[in-house]
């Protein structure tokens, strides 16, 4: 049984630079076609999805669905799970997507929240990373939901983008605390293979920023975000209390989640697997098995729950852990009283958290999660 | 086959090797041609066995492994006599004896057979649990009836190169002394003895015939006998003449004594034979040139073939020359050398400090006019190799007390993913695993921890510059 059910579409308008999720630009009856896919993929697994309380529609651009297409899956996702049982139900969208009718229509289907990738109100910024839309499209966007009272927001933003500078970032901050959401996300910006981003890097043609910079950054952001009210909670997520995002908690916690969808990973019963990352593949198999494909990867609960854990503000809670693994990780990581000795871990009897110098540096922390 | 040359490879073996090509036989496994013909030379060219059942037990250890329900079973080849169970045996070497169990042959699966006799190539068991008594090139015999002389073994090897063997963990020092037993008995040519190092704790010092047979059993260390081992720079073996003309064998750069003490030191100089086609000699020439060669011959074996002849220090060899040859002949050329002798030279002992303290299993003895060059691309080398730490570490070469070159590894500042981990946490589980596999590789010198690459990094200079 999983409690929380991730549902991935991969279509996009257009495709970022530094994104390596798997997604694409797809004409219309693809969508269709993959749809009626996800369909069979959901109730195949219905069986699973009994208990689920959080539901979260990710991707490439689920906003990107045409508004007949996007409403019937909502109402097929209402019609397969216990609706009474939700707890928080997001969506992703683009900022040129979002109209009061959009807004109007995922409120009337039952979604809790919505999620709005705006990334950057800096036009150099938002061309490096291919976005489309431009800082007054977000504005119009964020009153077309509130006007729709729809309040339930979170604005991902990404910064330590190639270019950017301090006086970039603090205008970044004081645009995210204008739009009032209930939350927030700061990324920095991590250059993945696969990308154009990356291809632009290794052939000279961006630079990314140098370490100072970056860190200053971040501390920058762990600084004004607070201070505004926002509770940081995880590395890069901040919150007005309440409103933290009870879905990716759930993968924080290490708890089950079931993804369907192409590309979709899932990690269930202590096994993770995840879904054909190409299109054909994904849906030749779901019409052979009525699964995406469930191609398991080699998992290490505990030492998964461990690393997921520290990345909590509050930090990895050892009574949980206990219960559900009976390990500690003090007897399976000794490297972690290390951490503690040079300041960068508090540890007591319930859990053992980051400090701010340890958040700053939670790679080299990790590697304490390396041995054992 | 289609892409067969039959006359080319004829002349080719006659050319390179000075074999009769005419002789050859053309064959194909996979076409089934050639066969009978094989076989029938094999019969006709191929001497049968002298030997007699009559005389007394002699044979031949040529290999040995270790099975751990049966002890040691040596291979033999039996020059005179028989071995069958129940036979008391006779190490003419060691002059250890034992009863024998079971003797039998390979087909290649191993197969009992009730006795071998003269002629006969096969494997036997007597309970042997005491690795040392059995040496491969010793000959075996009858406790009762014993040979007056033993059958003549293998030419003693003398390593070329030496290196230093720690475990990563200290604990682990016995389970490496009992390998390093196991793996003598397949390799005869391992010379080893214990050494100890201040920064890597107690290990073996170990001879090899060269890089390649050393490179091979460090391999076979973590395979066959999943050890983590930490490996130091090799080193070839140096003559010091002390001031008061006594002269030491050193294998080892951290054991050269202090200067002041040393009249002079003298390396080993081989006889390089390089075969290249022969666009390549500019190439070769320079490079042999820069690794303080002398040029002796050169001469063409064929029209488009070469072969240069240099006395080289063997020092140079080891040191990336054979990576630099075929990186500068496409990989064409192909090297040969065997020691010709030892020559003074003007070597000097570079120390590596890390934070402040030397690390006596990174010095290396160089030449005098590389000092400099070699101790800043090493210092940025292992400023590449040594991961981060939370403190700024100092990596300094140095001759005696003298600096010649430092750089900084900087302290960590941000080293923090702060990206959206959803679903998808199987890449980051990945890197984790990597550095798992990683650290079984590292060894903590101090508050430094130096992964196994650093101790080679003197051998792979030119990676990236």
């Amino acid at each position: 049984m999983a409690q929380a059910l991730y549902v991935h579409i991969p279509f996009c308008d257009a495709i970022c630079t530094y994104c390596d999720f798997p997604k694409m630009v797809a004409p219309a009856a693809f969508k269709t076609a993959y749809i009626d896919a996800l369909k069979t993929e959901i109730v195949a697994s219905r069986a699973e999805l009994a208990d689920v309380e959080t539901i979260y529609i990710g991707g490439g651009t689920p906003s990107s669905l045409p508004h007949d297409l996007l409403s019937d899956l909502l109402d097929f996702l209402a019609a397969q799970v216990d609706v009474g049982r939700l707890r928080e139900w997001t969506i992703e969208a683009n900022p040129n997507d979002v109209t009061y009718d959009f807004a109007r229509l995922i409120k009337a289907k039952g979604v809790t929240r919505l999620s709005i990738g705006v990334q950057s109100g800096r036009p150099e910024l938002l061309k490096m990373m291919g976005r489309t839309h431009t800082k007054e499209d977000v504005e119009r966007a964020v009153k077309a939901v509130h006007d729709a009272h729809f309040y339930n927001v979170n604005l991902d933003f990404i910064y330590a983008v190639p270019t950017e500078t301090m006086a970039d970032l603090e205008a970044d901050l004081a645009f995210a605390l204008a739009l009032k959401p209930l939350h927030l996300s700061f990324y920095t910006l991590i250059l993945e293979p696969r990308t154009m981003l990356f291809h632009d890097w290794r052939e000279g043609r961006v630079t990314l920023l140098d370490e100072e910079l970056e860190a200053t950054m971040f501390e920058t952001v762990n600084r004004v975000l607070p201070q505004a009210g926002y509770r940081r909670y995880e590395v890069s997520n901040f919150a007005i209390t309440g409103f933290e995002s009870k879905h990716n908690l759930h993968y924080w916690n290490a708890h089950d989640y079931l993804g369907v969808g192409m590309g979709a990973h899932s990690l269930f019963g202590s096994t993770r697997f995840h879904n054909h990352p190409s299109l054909s593949k994904y849906l030749a198999s779901v019409k052979k098995t009525g699964t995406g494909g469930r191609l398991v990867d080699p998992c290490d609960p505990f030492r998964e729950a461990c690393v997921m854990g520290l990345r909590k503000v509050s930090g990895i809670d050892r009574a949980d852990l206990w219960v559900r693994f009976h390990q500690d990780p003090l007897l399976r990581f000794p490297r972690l009283y290390d951490n503690e000795r040079d300041g960068l871990l508090l540890i007591d009897d319930a859990s053992i958290r980051l400090t701010d110098k340890g958040l700053i540096l939670l790679n080299y922390v990790e590697r304490s999660f390396a041995g054992g | 086959m289609p892409s067969a040359d039959v006359e080319k490879v004829r002349h080719e073996l006659e050319d390179t090797i000075g074999l009769d090509g005419k002789a050859a036989i053309p064959a194909s496994a996979k076409m089934g041609i050639g066969i009978v013909e094989i076989l029938e030379a094999v019969v006709k060219n191929v001497p049968a066995p002298s030997g007699s059942i009559d005389e007394p037990l002699q044979c031949l250890i040529f290999d040995s492994y270790y099975d751990t329900y049966r002890g040691v079973v040596p291979l033999v080849r039996v020059m005179n006599g028989v071995i069958k169970k129940g036979d008391k045996i006779r190490m003419m070497a060691t002059q250890a004896e034992f009863e024998v169990m079971e003797t039998g042959v390979f087909t290649p699966k191993e197969e009992t057979r009730p006795f071998l006799s003269a002629g006969d190539v096969g494997w036997f068991t007597a309970q042997i649990k005491n690795i040392e008594t059995i040496h491969v090139g010793d000959t075996v015999t009858a406790a009762a009836r014993p040979a007056d002389h033993p059958v003549p073994g293998y030419r003693k090897l003398t390593p070329m190169v030496y290196c230093g063997i720690y475990p990563v963990e200290a604990d682990d020092y016995q389970d490496l002394k009992d390998a390093l037993e196991k793996m003598k008995l397949s390799d005869a040519s391992l010379v080893y003895e214990p050494e100890t190092s201040q920064a890597l704790g107690f290990g073996f010092r170990i001879g090899f015939l060269g890089l390649l047979h050393m490179e091979i059993f460090q391999e076979r260390m973590e395979r066959e006998f999943d050890m983590n081992i930490i490996a130091t720079a090799p080193s070839v073996g140096y003559r010091v003449v002390l001031t008061d003309q006594k002269v030491i064998e050193i294998d080892n750069p951290a054991m050269l004594p202090d200067a002041s003490k040393v009249d002079h030191i003298e390396e080993p100089i081989v006889n390089a034979t390089i075969i290249s086609p022969s666009d390549y000699v500019g190439n070769i020439m320079e490079l042999c040139q820069y690794k303080r060669g002398t040029f002796k011959d050169m001469q063409y074996i064929s029209t488009s073939r070469v072969e240069l002849r240099y006395e080289m220090p063997l020092a140079e060899i080891i040191f990336d020359f054979f990576d630099k040859l075929k990186s500068y002949t496409k990989g064409y050329a192909s090297l040969d050398y065997e020691l010709s002798g030892y020559k003074r030279s003007n070597l000097t002992k570079m120390d590596i400090l890390l934070n402040g303290e030397p690390v006596d299993a990174l010095a290396i003895i160089v030449h005098t006019d590389f000092a400099y060059d070699r101790g800043s691309r090493m210092c940025s080398k292992l400023k590449e190799l040594i991961p981060r730490q939370l403190f700024e570490i100092p990596v300094q070469a140095a001759l005696g007390s003298k600096v010649i070159a430092r750089t900084n590894i900087k302290a960590l500042r941000k080293d923090v993913l702060a990206k959206c981990y959803g679903g998808d946490i199987s890449r980051k589980m990945k890197l984790l695993n990597k550095q798992k596999e990683g650290k079984k590789r590292m060894k903590a010198v101090g508050s430094v921890e130096i992964p196994q690459e650093a101790f080679m990094s003197v051998l792979r200079l030119d990676d990236d510059n």
